[in-house]
């Protein structure tokens, strides 16, 4: 057996004739933690086994010891670029439970930071792809174009990430005056940017020789394999909870789910920048919609009715809204019992599809949370997807399915 | 954005945010607002609506293995016993649902049983995308054993790993059951047990890299 070559940052280790073992992490250089155990014939990798649990935080047991609403900020903390969505399928759990539907202003509220998180999770999700690819420039450009709608989510919720914005019954507040405009402008911004992202990513021809058929991924394996979001929609399935079950607003707005057929890493690519198109579209419906009806109701009336009368005030317009005064949570929240039950909820997060499986006995904790991300349900990808590539495939593959290993740990 | 206008306007004055069920004539003081929580909602021990007519296929389907429909919110919840959980899984399978969204289990203490649920949907069968039917059963919490069906939806490989760290429970024939997020050290305690009881915090797990190193290939 010859000896290992050496490499610099891998461990490698001889396992069979002409097979070595590269190990890739668990220090990333990308994001997050996570390790790729790696065999390679030549440099064709014959097994890989992506070894998880780095950033595990327990989650679904902490979450078994902690009030129902200290569990929101709990739970964004899986992924802080994606909170709304990450957290929303946990309230729509718990208000299946108590047996209460948000008002229609919540509702569009809440959909309106879905959709800003997801433009700021497809961002993110494309400027580490970039840097994976070694093109520094849509890596740049990704992470400033994403500070334009952090902004407008602090502008929203008061907070540039974890935003725990939408809270059982309803939101934590409601638009500030000058958001819509600031919206407008926003969107008008990004469109004309993911034009020229195409012509210096997508169009780029060194891009497309690295991604064009590879990593493969067709209907029926995509279905197997259980992928999610905008992956399996690059793989031809017309699938997205926003469509499929439509939840808080989404029934009621105007938008296109962009569906690709060839399930390569470009397709995979490419479906994101056309979903931030939609998201764009989304975002000013919505936006209209907030300027069209009176603000009223963004919480629902068993939680309002005992609300101090200082919030009601500055939800009313007596005190200025963005002034010294910051709204709080409702008191009930503090002493909330969920009565016996169980549910389970699921949204399209920027990533994919989002599940909770939430069961109360009655108490002031929940009995269990299931919780099931879209990026672990992604992972499994890397083991069936990557087996007959180049190892240079590898980060390919790897930035094309958006991976993020806080949120698949859990 | 043109398109908004057409839009129907959803007037928001005839379906304002209708009063829940009142609390109970509670007393406006403050304390009240402090120690009562919500009135349990009058429980509802039903299918949802928009399950039922889909009740009544998977109960055709899966005729012969005496399925029970526990009351659930926002999924279909369908019990069989353990020796029938692979054939209904298959039957299941035939009938559109065709991967797993989440392989869940909840440790009934109390009752020295666990729960192991399967929620599945369907990507290729656009009329049933809509549902979330879980298919589940009860194992004794002593001998936790059951079925892998990973052989059925490859796409539960992973969650069964995890369970079975989780939990301890056995997938009988699952073709690669190691701990998957945890050290072997840690799983070997089955945290999500409600018998687990978490530590405060502290520096000294142990970990245990020969054990660990046991589960890879090496």
């Amino acid at each position: 057996m010859e000896a290992a070559p050496r490499l610099p940052g891998m461990e490698v280790r001889p396992v069979e004739r002409h097979v070595y073992e590269v190990q890739i992490g668990p220090a990333h250089p990308g994001s997050g933690h996570m390790r790729i155990f790696v065999e390679v014939d030549g440099d064709i990798m014959v097994r890989v086994d992506p070894d998880i649990g780095f950033v595990h935080r327990t989650m679904e047991k902490l979450a078994e010891g902690r009030d129902w609403i200290k569990n929101i900020p709990l739970f964004e903390r899986m992924a802080i670029l994606d909170a709304c969505n990450i957290t929303l399928p946990y309230v729509e759990a718990v208000e299946k439970i108590l047996d209460i539907d948000p008002p229609p202003r919540a509702k569009y509220l809440r959909t309106l930071l879905c959709e800003i998180n997801r433009i700021a999770s497809h961002l993110y999700g494309m400027g580490i792809f970039g840097v994976f690819l070694g093109h520094s420039t849509l890596y740049m450009w990704a992470f400033g174009d994403r500070e334009v709608f952090v902004q407008l989510a602090e502008d929203l919720t008061g907070a540039r990430l974890t935003h725990s914005y939408p809270v059982f019954g309803g939101v934590r507040r409601d638009i500030p005056d000058d958001f819509p405009q600031n919206a407008r402008k926003a969107a008008r911004y990004m469109r004309n940017r993911l034009n020229e992202y195409a012509k210096i990513f997508l169009n780029n021809p060194n891009i497309r020789k690295r991604l064009e058929g590879v990593g493969v991924l067709d209907k029926n394996r995509a279905t197997e394999l259980g992928i999610v979001g905008p992956n399996v929609r690059a793989s031809g399935i017309k699938y997205d909870v926003r469509l499929v079950e439509p939840y808080e607003a989404y029934d009621e707005l105007d938008f296109e789910i962009p569906i690709f057929e060839e399930g390569d890493s470009l397709a995979r690519a490419w479906v994101r920048v056309e979903e931030i198109r939609q998201s764009l579209n989304i975002i000013e419906q919505a936006v209209d919609w907030l300027e069209r009806h009176p603000r009223e109701g963004f919480m629902h009336d068993r939680f309002w009715k005992n609300a101090p009368q200082l919030y009601k005030d500055i939800y009313n317009g007596k005190i200025d809204y963005a002034g010294k005064y910051r709204v709080k949570l409702m008191p009930l929240f503090a002493s909330l019992k969920v009565p016996a039950g169980k549910a389970s909820a699921r949204v399209e997060a920027g990533r994919g599809e989002m599940f909770y499986y939430v069961e109360s006995d009655g108490k002031n904790v929940p009995y269990r949370v299931r919780v099931v991300s879209p990026s672990f349900r992604n992972v499994i990808a890397f083991k069936y997807v990557m087996p007959g590539h180049r190892l240079m495939d590898l980060p390919a593959i790897y930035g094309s399915f958006d991976y993020f290993p806080p949120e698949w740990d859990r | 954005m043109s398109s908004a206008p057409e839009k129907k306007p959803n007037a928001p004055a005839p379906q304002a945010p209708t009063p829940a069920p009142k609390p109970a004539a509670q007393p406006a003081a403050q304390s009240a607002a402090k120690q009562s929580a919500v009135p349990a909602a009058p429980p509802k021990p039903t299918i949802p609506p928009e399950y039922q007519e889909l009740q009544k296929k998977v109960a055709e389907v899966l005729k012969g293995l005496n399925p029970t429909f526990e009351p659930s919110r926002g999924y279909l919840d369908v019990v069989v016993a353990k020796e029938h959980l692979v054939e209904a899984a298959r039957r299941l399978k035939e009938m559109g649902f065709d991967h797993v969204i989440s392989v869940g289990a909840i440790d009934y203490i109390a009752k020295k049983q666990f729960k192991v649920m399967y929620h599945l949907t369907s990507y290729l069968n656009e009329d049933l995308s809509k549902y979330v039917v879980a298919l589940s059963t009860y194992i004794e919490r002593d001998s936790p054993h059951v079925p892998s069906l990973t052989g059925i939806w490859l796409s539960a490989e992973f969650h069964e790993r995890e369970e079975y760290e989780m939990f301890g429970i056995i997938f009988d024939g699952h073709p690669d059951l190691r701990p998957l997020l945890l050290t072997p050290a840690v799983a070997a305690l089955r945290p999500l047990r409600k018998d687990f009881v978490v530590k405060e915090e502290s520096d000294d797990i142990e970990t245990d890299y020969e054990a660990y190193l046991a589960t890879k290939w090496w």
